[in-house]
């Protein structure tokens, strides 16, 4: 038990370690996307054979991408300093929702990604998506994507 | 059985590597190596190394348990020598070998070993995002053979340690490659790059804990190309630091996937053992889809 305290705290006094060097030294500029052709250039890295336009948001920390698809839509977000890219297809999306600040508040059925708030203030914008997003959210209950999708 | 002097000894080398990190750390933020750090991500594998050392420590019993009961019916003695050891070493390996693979082929089992894979970083530090759950998903029982030979647990467990302690050094952007019969012979940064990378051209290859003949024999070894930088991570990213959820993600997606109505209990089975990515209607993609739509793409 006194080994199993011992290893426990070593990692402890580690993290507090490292923790005082990367506030030192690690970088602290933000990444953001570069408009809609930068938003498509990253999601392109993890699905090269995407197409479509991209709608990024007011803090350039999201998009959402029309992939021209009725029933899969392109979600890039930002994760620390790399960009996490998702193609949602009805089963990922368990609701979406409107909050009163104006954010789209998208709820995936993702452990590991459970949700995705999106600011437009561009009001067209927004109301296109909510619509698109709320029609994507209803196929779920209808049935499952045929097409392949990120594992 | 060894003497308790190299099981002590792999503890002060474990505390010396660890000492690397933030060595690390600081010569690549004085450009002197390559290296990324992330605050957040760094932070998380810390918190997910002491949950880790948490469970694996209290629930030690089971291997511990597993191996003396396979050697208490050891079909014969094998003495502690240098020759004996570095047989057990070898075979340790072999049996690393098998339950990586395994852990990446079968998702219970990767369920648990996805969490070392779900950085995006590739550096010293993602070696401590170790499993919670290694103890009872079942491939302990991996071990059992070499104490059944005859092996004492403590030799198994040293080989263990000392396996794991090889593979600390090989989590890192720093060194490119090593001479050629070093990067043919043993396990080394660049072929455990490939290991941790979502390019679909490296998906599920190089297991090996430290000899890389077991990939190579089992058809497993891809070299990393230098056109073809690795992206670290999962095919799925993970959006979150939280050490909750980066260690019990899988076995939430696992239970969704299994209670979901309409299912047989084929279907329903293949979403626990299947690979990672099976879906009962193909809507997903398993590592041979990807490879195959990139082979396509070429």
């Amino acid at each position: 038990m006194a080994e199993l305290i011992l290893a426990v705290a070593v990692n402890a006094v580690l993290g507090a370690l490292l923790w005082a060097i990367l506030l030192w030294k690690a970088p602290r500029d933000q990444i953001e996307l570069a408009g809609p052709e930068g938003a498509m250039r990253e999601f392109r890295a993890v699905f090269p054979e995407a197409t479509g336009t991209a709608s990024v948001s007011d803090d350039n920390r999201t998009a959402l991408i029309d992939l021209q698809l009725d029933d899969q839509i392109g979600l890039l977000q930002r994760q620390g300093r790399r960009w996490n890219a998702r193609i949602l297809v009805p089963y990922d999306i368990s609701s979406v929702r409107l909050d009163p600040n104006g954010a789209l508040e998208i709820d995936l059925s993702d452990f590991g990604w459970p949700r995705a708030s999106i600011v437009f203030s561009d009001t067209e914008i927004r109301a296109i998506w909510l619509t698109r997003l709320t029609s994507l959210t209803a196929l779920s209950t209808s049935r499952t994507s045929p097409e392949v999708r990120n594992a | 059985m060894p003497d308790p002097f190299f099981m002590q000894a792999t503890t002060i080398v474990q505390v010396f590597f660890l000492l690397l990190i933030p060595a690390e750390i600081l010569l690549a933020s004085a450009s002197w190596i390559r290296a990324e750090y992330e605050t957040y991500d760094t932070l998380a594998n810390v918190v997910v190394s002491m949950g880790s050392v948490f469970f694996y420590g209290s629930l030690n019993w089971v291997f511990f348990g597993a191996v003396t009961f396979a050697f208490a019916h050891r079909i014969t003695d094998v003495p502690f020598t240098v020759g004996t050891f570095l047989l057990a070493f070898i075979l340790e390996d072999l049996r690393y070998y098998w339950w990586h693979r395994i852990s990446h082929r079968s998702r219970w089992f990767w369920a648990s070993h996805v969490i070392h894979h779900s950085s995006q970083h590739f550096n010293l530090s993602t070696n401590l995002r170790q499993s919670w759950t290694s103890q009872f998903s079942g491939l302990i029982l991996l071990n059992v053979p070499l104490a059944y030979i005859g092996f004492h647990p403590a030799t198994i467990a040293l080989a263990f340690a000392v396996n794991l302690l090889y593979q600390f050094w090989i989590h890192t952007e720093a060194i490119d490659r090593l001479p050629g019969w070093f990067e043919w012979f043993l396990n080394t940064p660049s072929h455990h790059r490939v290991h941790h990378a979502n390019n679909p051209r490296y998906l599920d290859s190089n297991y090996a804990g430290v000899f890389m003949m077991w990939d190579r024999m089992f058809g497993t070894f891809v070299p990393e190309q230098r056109d073809l930088p690795p992206r670290y991570g999962l095919v799925k990213n993970l959006a979150t630091f939280n050490p909750v959820r980066i260690a019990l993600h899988e076995y939430i997606g696992i239970a969704r996937d299994i209670v979901r109505g309409r299912l047989t209990l084929r279907q329903r089975l293949g979403y626990l053992f299947g690979p990672p990515g099976w879906s009962h209607d193909g809507s997903r993609a398993t590592t041979e889809t990807l490879r195959a739509q990139e082979l396509a793409r070429r």
